[in-house]
């Protein structure tokens, strides 16, 4: 198996703190604490990538985490200045079309909903917010969900069904749906023995995979509403996981650390999970960030603190 | 009784969320560290007051919800009245709180007021009441207020509710404190009237020092009267103590009370003239559990702009907008005809939960609100759900639909919420003609808090 760099994206005057696929595959977007997103794009002549936008001053402190709208129309970004900007592509440009406002601190994660109609929001103030889309540009507060008991990491919406997974500073990971007219926690998972950093679902939505503080990366299977771990992989990692990505072609999983390597793992039999590479030194500090591209299956970016992203060909 | 730390426990139990957790780090000790040199480190203590002066965090850690708001004082201040103090102890009952012991000891809404009179007497309080009254005037100032504020162009949110008021504050003071009503809740009217009038109809007022304690459906409430704001000239609280009823029902586990076996008793009379009839049964407003103020008030709006006789039924439209606890009250449509276009025009709402008071700030931001007068409360459903009711065992809350139930089964109030009405005006005119001790008595001020900026806590 090959592990090789491709690709290194340089521009960005600080850390960066995430990297994410628009879901057509021909963009990648970073964020950092420089307070700017840049999208980075292929050109035709050759194989390079390189910035093909900065989007700035929409944050006044770091931006935390982006995430695309399935169409690909929009980019979400949350900030440490506690809001949330929405950007939109108008024939090209990329415009900042509106700003969420509510959280009481640091935002650390953004995420849309499969349908583009709901946004949710989560941070340090320990709430999971979500947004409703009631016109073209307006979102509405639908609800406020305080089930963490500390800073929430992370959240993602489930690839199919209208519920969502957060995780935390307070080492659980909880799930949320609506129940009558608002929305609340009904599962919560709590095998991981320190902060759980990042979590991610595979494509059908049936597996979630997650990392966490105490260096472990866990698989849940999901049976029934009912989530189950079926997995704990450790060893691999000798420093906090911050990240992890399920991709949704090869359903290979890539976890990313503090040790500033990145493990690749698959499913060899039903259930069983194996490492198919580990590669170390892929920055020179905490690796923040990875995301496998949604259609070149052999295409994983990362970023980290060292300022750089970089897009790597494994296969 | 044994001292301890039985109030923690019970808050425990309970979800102090009414509104927003508190931050993850207070951010009091850092300050008290900035000293440069050695220096013996002391142990830091953060008072209620602490929190209600900091924008660090919302509303305060349960921690902070000091020994002093606890029935431990109570007992301690009983103590020491039977020690041969001179102190009289009044406790003023809430119809939310009455309701909910009544749903969770199985009792209809005047045998719970009459129990609670009961126990309360039996460990020497001295008098017992229901806040009926305080929230007559507290309606019927909110009503004058809202006519002003209607003629001079701004809308008004109430601050009944101290978890919004709190986080007002804290996060948007200067933007929302020009909306908001500065007629003090029920409970802060019965303490002014307590502290400064009683007892009622005498012209002398009592030697003793008098000991307020309320019995409230929220935990906030308890922030709510350690305000500086509510305090007489010596210092000294008008509400002393704040108890809710989940804490009720651990005493009386604590302290094997058979609650429903004790004998009745009746509450006791504020004033003859403000009773309700021959009964002693306690009486509540027209409108929602939490008080019926956009009702009561709409109602007062739509009788003086269309210049008919205020009417406490008339028919209204209450329309849910986004969700349940999102509702616009206007005018029945129906009535249109007979009404002048300024009053059928004003549009009240009726706001509930965390989540939909930032839809309501986020439209003040941008311009698009459009309510006359909005009624905010922090919990979702208002205040019979407040977050020191007594919680059913099962998810779906059976307990809620119970104290609904009993709340809506009270017979209305027979004062009339209309200024010009002759009590009423008697009323004023021989207890609270004198405008700065009505001003004194009935209205408060609210401060911004100016945001602390603290870098040192980040946490990636």
């Amino acid at each position: 198996m090959i592990f090789d760099l491709s690709s290194t994206l340089t521009g960005h005057k600080d850390r960066v703190w995430a990297v994410k696929w628009r879901h057509c595959g021909k963009i990648l977007a970073s964020c950092s604490s420089d307070k700017d997103i840049r999208l980075w794009k292929q050109s035709q002549n050759d194989d390079n990538w390189s910035c093909d936008y900065v989007l700035s001053e929409g944050h006044q402190r770091t931006i935390r985490n982006i995430d695309w709208s399935d169409d690909g129309n929009y980019l979400a970004a949350c900030s440490f200045d506690a809001t949330t900007s929405i950007w939109e592509n108008k024939s090209g440009k990329w415009d900042c079309s509106l700003n969420l406002e509510g959280h009481e601190n640091e935002i650390k994660c953004v995420s849309w909903s499969p349908s583009g109609k709901l946004l949710a929001t989560c941070g340090r103030d320990k709430t999971v917010w979500i947004w409703e889309r009631i016109e073209e540009n307006e979102f509405e507060c639908a609800s406020v969900i305080t089930a963490h008991s500390q800073d929430v990491k992370r959240i993602k919406w489930h690839p199919k069904e209208p519920f969502i997974a957060s995780c935390s500073y307070d080492n659980t990971i909880r799930f949320s749906k609506e129940i009558n007219d608002d929305w609340s926690c009904y599962q919560t998972l709590d095998l991981h023995e320190s902060t759980v950093w990042a979590i991610d679902f595979n494509a059908t939505g049936d597996r979630l995979v997650s990392c966490s503080d105490d260096k472990t990366v866990r698989i849940w299977k999901a049976a029934e509403d009912k989530w189950t771990c079926i997995a704990t992989l450790s060893g691999y990692h000798n420093r906090p996981i911050y990240d992890v990505s399920w991709s949704p072609t090869s359903n290979l999983i890539a976890s990313a650390a503090g040790d500033n390597s990145i493990v690749i793992y698959k499913e060899t039999q039903p259930d069983f999970f194996e490492v198919l590479i580990r590669k170390e030194k892929t920055h020179t500090c905490d690796v923040n960030s990875i995301s496998w591209n949604p259609v070149k299956s052999n295409l994983l970016a990362s970023c980290g603190d060292d300022g750089l992203a970089k897009i790597w060909d494994i296969k | 009784m044994a001292d301890g730390p039985g109030f923690s426990s019970v808050l425990q139990l309970t979800d102090l969320n009414d509104f927003i957790a508190p931050s993850q780090a207070c951010v009091k000790p850092i300050k008290q560290d900035d000293q440069v040199g050695i220096h013996e480190k002391k142990k830091v203590e953060i008072t209620l007051g602490d929190c209600l002066a900091c924008s660090g965090c919302i509303t305060s850690a349960e921690t902070v919800l000091i020994s002093k708001q606890s029935y431990i004082d109570l007992y301690e201040t009983l103590d020491k009245k039977k020690s041969g103090q001179n102190i009289t102890v009044i406790v003023s009952l809430s119809h939310q709180a009455i309701a909910s012991i009544g749903a969770r000891y199985g009792q209809g809404f005047q045998d719970s007021a009459r129990l609670l009179s009961s126990f309360f007497h039996s460990i020497g309080v001295d008098y017992v009441y229901d806040l009926t009254f305080a929230r007559h005037i507290s309606l019927i100032e909110s009503q004058k207020e809202f006519i002003e504020r209607k003629k001079s162009g701004t809308a008004t949110l109430t601050s009944i509710c101290p978890g919004f008021v709190c986080y007002v504050e804290k996060t948007h003071g200067d933007l929302l404190i020009p909306y908001l009503s500065t007629v003090k809740s029920p409970q802060q009217i019965m303490g002014s009237l307590v502290k400064s009038l009683w007892p009622f109809g005498t012209q002398n007022k009592s030697d003793n020092y008098i000991y307020h304690c309320t019995v409230m459906p929220c935990f906030d409430k308890k922030l709510e009267a350690s305000r500086t704001e509510f305090t007489q000239e010596d210092g000294t609280a008008d509400v002393d103590c704040v108890l809710t009823p989940i804490e009720l029902e651990a005493l009386f586990d604590k302290e094997e009370i058979n609650f429903t076996d004790l004998p009745h008793r009746p509450l006791d009379v504020l004033h003859p003239s403000l009773k309700i009839s021959d009964s002693d049964s306690v009486a509540t407003h027209p409108g929602n559990g939490s008080g019926g103020w956009s009702e009561n008030i709409i109602r007062y709006g739509i009788s003086y702009f269309n210049q008919s006789p205020l009417n406490p039924r008339i028919p209204l439209k209450i329309e849910s907008k986004r969700n349940k606890d999102f509702l616009e009250v206007t005018l029945s449509p129906s009535l249109e005809n007979d009404f002048t276009p300024e009053s059928k025009k004003l549009t009240f709402a009726i706001v509930n939960g965390f989540r939909n008071i930032q839809t309501l700030i986020q439209r003040i931001k941008r311009k698009t609100f459009k309510y006359d007068f909005v009624e905010v409360m922090a919990c979702p459903s208002g205040c019979l759900n407040g977050g020191g009711m007594i919680r059913g065992d099962s998810v779906d809350n059976k307990l809620f639909e119970k104290v609904s139930e009993l709340y809506s089964s009270l017979e209305t109030y027979h004062l009339s919420l209309d200024d010009n009405h002759d009590t009423i005006k008697d009323l004023y005119n021989e207890w609270f003609s004198d405008e700065v001790l009505r001003e004194k008595l009935f209205l408060t001020t609210f401060k911004t808090i100016p945001k602390t900026d603290n870098l040192l806590n980040v946490k990636w």
